[in-house]
């Protein structure tokens, strides 16, 4: 019986020995920095950064109304365009591109605000032309510094509104100048081409 | 001869009196051929004694009432299909030589109605464009359509949107991305 004890204790020794014997063997596997004094030892760090996801929320097309019959110098009706930005960080948003296009019963020409007197349009230039243009509706989301400007259809550049911080929603909206001697009801098309870039 | 000079007299005077009525029949169908009314019911005098209101129908009270700019307003709004883009700011190609099967995520979220087909510009170049995608299904790989060679670029990757039942062309919009071409 002593014996028996004896031996299992024996046993215990031997399988503690080899247990910290395999850790001293598995530590020497590890780069060994040895010397006086200081002693510098270079680890290599390796990251791997996945390219960040954008996110926007806009409208997919964007109607109007026009009514010579109300108001002084008549009415433009447009709902707002809202956007909203899904990216975890500030976007930048830019109007790229705001132009007439074909697809209406009639096909308008831009032209800038001051090029024509719109009250006093005969039929023929009331669908003929307009000065149809875009801007911010308010600071409402927009970061500071966004622009008040307004980006008319006939501008051949882009134009950067302002930016919208994560998870916020911006405004935009359309105005326009426009004849009142509609002899019918006509529709018209434009084209908006928005721009998205991380800040 | 007394008779026979009658007789011609007679003839002289029947062929007058035909010519005549002849003459008189043209210029009455002259006259009538280019005054059509002339032989007419004229028309009833100006002073309405005979012109009396048709009783055809109702017209409806009050004055035209217009819609109001806020209900304009609703019915722009109702109409308005709003979109939410979702892609990488990244495409990568382990190759610049066209064919190569490159690396980028675009996802056409369910919420959507519309389908979706992105084409990456390298300036005015079109170098690379993905398949359809329709609301629910993404993609993470893109095939270089032109050959681009090494380097970190730029980019413009154009989100087209498509009507998904005609495939006819919506409305586009741009994101100002970043291509690297190992």
């Amino acid at each position: 019986m002593r014996t028996k004890t004896v031996k299992r204790a024996l046993s215990l020794i031997l399988a503690l020995a080899v247990t910290a014997i395999c850790s001293i063997s598995a530590m020497a596997a590890d780069t060994t920095v040895t010397g006086t004094g200081s002693v510098t030892g270079n680890v290599t760090v390796n990251g791997s950064i996945t390219a960040l996801t954008i996110s926007v929320t806009h409208p997919l097309a964007v109607d109007y109304a026009i009514n010579p019959n109300t108001g002084t110098a008549g009415t433009f009706t447009a709902p707002d365009i809202s956007i909203k930005n899904l990216t975890k960080c500030p976007v930048n948003i830019t109007v790229f591109s705001l132009k007439a296009a074909a697809g209406g019963t009639v096909t308008l020409t831009d032209v800038d605000v001051a090029d024509k007197t719109w009250a006093s349009l005969n039929a023929a230039d009331s669908k003929k032309y307009i000065a149809l243009g875009i801007k911010a509706k308010d600071a409402n989301g927009w970061a500071t510094g966004y622009s008040t400007a307004t980006h008319y259809a006939t501008k051949d550049t882009a134009s950067l509104i302002g930016a919208l911080p994560t998870n916020t929603t911006g405004t935009m909206t359309l105005v326009a100048n426009f004849g009142l001697a509609f002899d019918a009801a006509y529709t018209a098309k434009h084209s908006l081409v928005l721009m998205f870039n991380l800040v | 001869m007394k008779s026979k000079e009658n007789n011609r007299k007679k003839k002289t005077i029947v062929i007058l009196v035909l010519s005549a009525l002849l003459v008189l029949a043209s210029s009455i169908g002259i006259l009538a051929l280019t005054n059509p009314g002339i032989f007419s019911r004229p028309a009833e005098s100006s002073a309405g004694e005979t012109k009396r209101l048709d009783e055809n129908g109702r017209a409806i009270d009050g004055a035209l009432q217009n819609k109001s700019s806020d209900e304009i307003l609703k019915e722009l709004q109702e109409k308005q299909i709003n979109v939410t883009d979702k892609l990488s700011s990244h495409v990568y190609f382990p190759s610049g030589c066209s064919g190569t099967e490159g690396s980028w995520i675009v996802e056409n979220v369910e919420s959507n109605t519309v389908t979706i087909q992105c084409e990456v510009y390298l300036g005015d170049k079109m170098i690379a464009k993905t398949v359809p995608i329709k609301p629910n299904q993404h993609i993470e790989t893109i095939i270089l359509s032109e050959d681009v060679e090494a380097g970190e670029y730029d980019v413009v990757a154009y989100v087209n949107y498509y009507d998904p039942d005609s495939g006819n062309f919506l409305a586009k919009a741009g994101f100002k991305i970043r291509l690297t071409v190992q």
